[in-house]
């Protein structure tokens, strides 16, 4: 089902949600493991993020399934066990592939906004 | 119940503390399910909000025994149920850069196998209509050409072509056989549509299988997966209607006929069963075939959702059970059993008519207003519309 882009939700939020996958891989980048809400924590901590638990939790969900995550249940001091994702073999082949994507991608459009800034 | 100095055990939360979270994550849980989303990932998502809103408690608390008051602090803070029913297509969703435009990427395509299996219905159904026809056909032969000799009359291939045209010579029936019994007739029947039927049936069913199959190994490619149960139970089904008008047809007539024996408005031994009341007989085929139509439709719905469930990874779905068409249909059926069975056929006043327009009037009042549940209404006003009848009878 298509979403068409509202006013009040602006192509910066369709931005964010296309790179999620990519801002997810690459928050566990450089961590042994983490589990959900340190993630989303970690994530929101940056500026210009504002991901919510009802589109991270999604996605580790499903990149755990496509075998991008491991998954490890390990206690927690505050209740029930916790989940601590961290990325597999082809997980961080994927991170990789989309990272050198996102580069380029970047930089294209970089290129095209300093040229009009010139 | 903890002391004052003791850290709180978010492990055990407070009853109530623990019900506000079990609410919530319940809720979610059930958005989730509507929308398809496994029991795996449903507890994955569940799991981690569950963690996620005991660590916000903890650092709402401070130290102190959790409340509801903390409770629904926390629950305030994060995003209701719902929002899971718009993010969780993100489980499914595919490549990253598919445009805004569309950012659930292209539609799947329909299967090839669904669709030939829907042609094949087409086909057999098609077969089905010409089988009928046949046996109108040869019955209507069979009836003109009575008087003729047997191999004139009996399943004559002609009288199909040309049923109320004057026999236009030796038929070939005759002229195969030679013996005085024809057996082209039940050639053109199986040959023109009980054949065919069978192979279509077998063939729809087969390739409803396999796209079900292809659909299942690749979701994100191959759709159709209605059209593909459907091709899988449209003849089954069709057998299951069929099974169903018959025994209720049979059924509720001899139902009747044991009412108006127990009524006494018939008796056995002096009207007898050569007093068949041919007319109520054939007047109860409509209805019992709407009965068994609404029934197979159930079933049939009940399949398909279960099967849904099934592809999704789920249970089976609870859903609620339409009640009030069912409250209705027993209701109707019952006031015209009755209206039926005190009406007095046996002695010449024919009341059926009547008592099945109320049926029928109250089947179609219950489909409507059963669905917006005012199912008992439609009830009421059936029985009061065979009531008045009866009355002015």
């Amino acid at each position: 089902m298509a979403r068409e882009p509202s006013p009040d939700r602006p192509w910066s939020t369709q931005l964010r949600k296309g790179l999620v996958e990519l801002t997810v891989l690459a928050a566990l980048r450089g961590v042994k493991e983490a589990y959900g809400y340190e993630l989303l924590q970690r994530i929101n901590g940056l500026p210009g993020f504002e991901l919510t638990e009802s589109t991270v939790y999604p996605m580790l969900a499903r990149l755990s399934k496509d075998g991008l995550l491991n998954v490890r249940v390990g206690p927690s001091p505050h209740g029930p066990p916790r989940r601590y994702y961290a990325l597999t073999t082809a997980g961080r082949k994927r991170l990789k592939n989309m990272s050198a994507e996102w580069s380029q991608l970047n930089a294209s459009i970089q290129s095209l906004l300093d040229g009009d800034a010139r | 119940m903890n002391e004052p100095s003791d850290p709180p055990q978010f492990g055990t939360l407070p009853e109530d503390v623990q019900a506000k979270f079990e609410a919530h994550l319940d809720a979610v849980d059930a958005v989730l399910m509507r929308y398809g989303q496994n029991r795996s990932q449903r507890a994955s998502i569940t799991d981690e909000l569950d963690g996620q809103l005991r660590d916000m408690l903890t650092s709402h608390c401070d130290g102190t025994e959790p409340t509801v008051e903390d409770a629904e602090s926390v629950l305030a803070e994060v995003e209701p149920p719902e929002a899971f029913a718009r993010r969780s297509i993100d489980l499914e969703a595919v490549p990253v850069y598919s445009g805004f435009a569309d950012d659930d990427g292209p539609p799947p395509r329909t299967s090839g196998w669904a669709i030939a299996g829907l042609v094949c219905v087409i086909l057999g159904v098609l077969a089905s209509v010409a089988s009928v026809v046949t046996i109108a056909g040869l019955f209507v032969g069979y009836m003109s050409h009575q008087a003729q000799p047997v191999a004139e009359r009996a399943f004559s291939s002609r009288v199909v072509l040309a049923s109320h045209s004057p026999p236009l010579g030796p038929s070939l029936a005759q002229a195969q056989a030679g013996s005085g019994v024809s057996v082209v007739g039940l050639f053109l029947i199986f040959g023109i549509g009980f054949l065919p039927l069978l192979v279509f049936a077998v063939l729809a069913m087969a390739c409803g299988i396999v796209a079900m199959g292809k659909i299942k190994a690749a979701p994100r490619h191959v759709g159709g997966w209605g059209l593909a149960v459907f091709d899988v139970v449209f003849f089954p089904f069709w057998v299951v209607w069929g099974v169903l008008t018959a025994g209720l047809w049979v059924g509720v007539f001899y139902v009747v006929q044991s009412i108006k024996l127990l009524s006494g408005k018939m008796n056995v031994f002096e009207d007898g069963w050569h007093d068949m009341p041919w007319a109520e007989l054939l007047a109860w085929g409509p209805v019992a075939t709407l009965l068994g139509l609404a029934l197979n439709v159930w079933i049939t719905r009940a399949t398909v959702l279960g099967l849904q469930g099934w592809r999704s990874g789920n249970a089976v779905p609870r859903r609620p059970f339409p009640l009030g068409i069912l409250v209705w249909l027993c209701f109707g059926l019952a006031v015209g059993l009755i209206a039926v069975a005190f009406s007095g056929i046996g002695d010449g006043d024919n009341f059926i008519l009547p008592a099945i327009g109320v049926l029928v009037l109250g089947a179609f009042l219950g489909v409507v207003a059963g669905r917006r549940g005012y199912g008992w209404f439609a009830a009421l006003a059936c029985a009061l519309g065979a009531g008045v009848l009866l009355y002015l009878r």
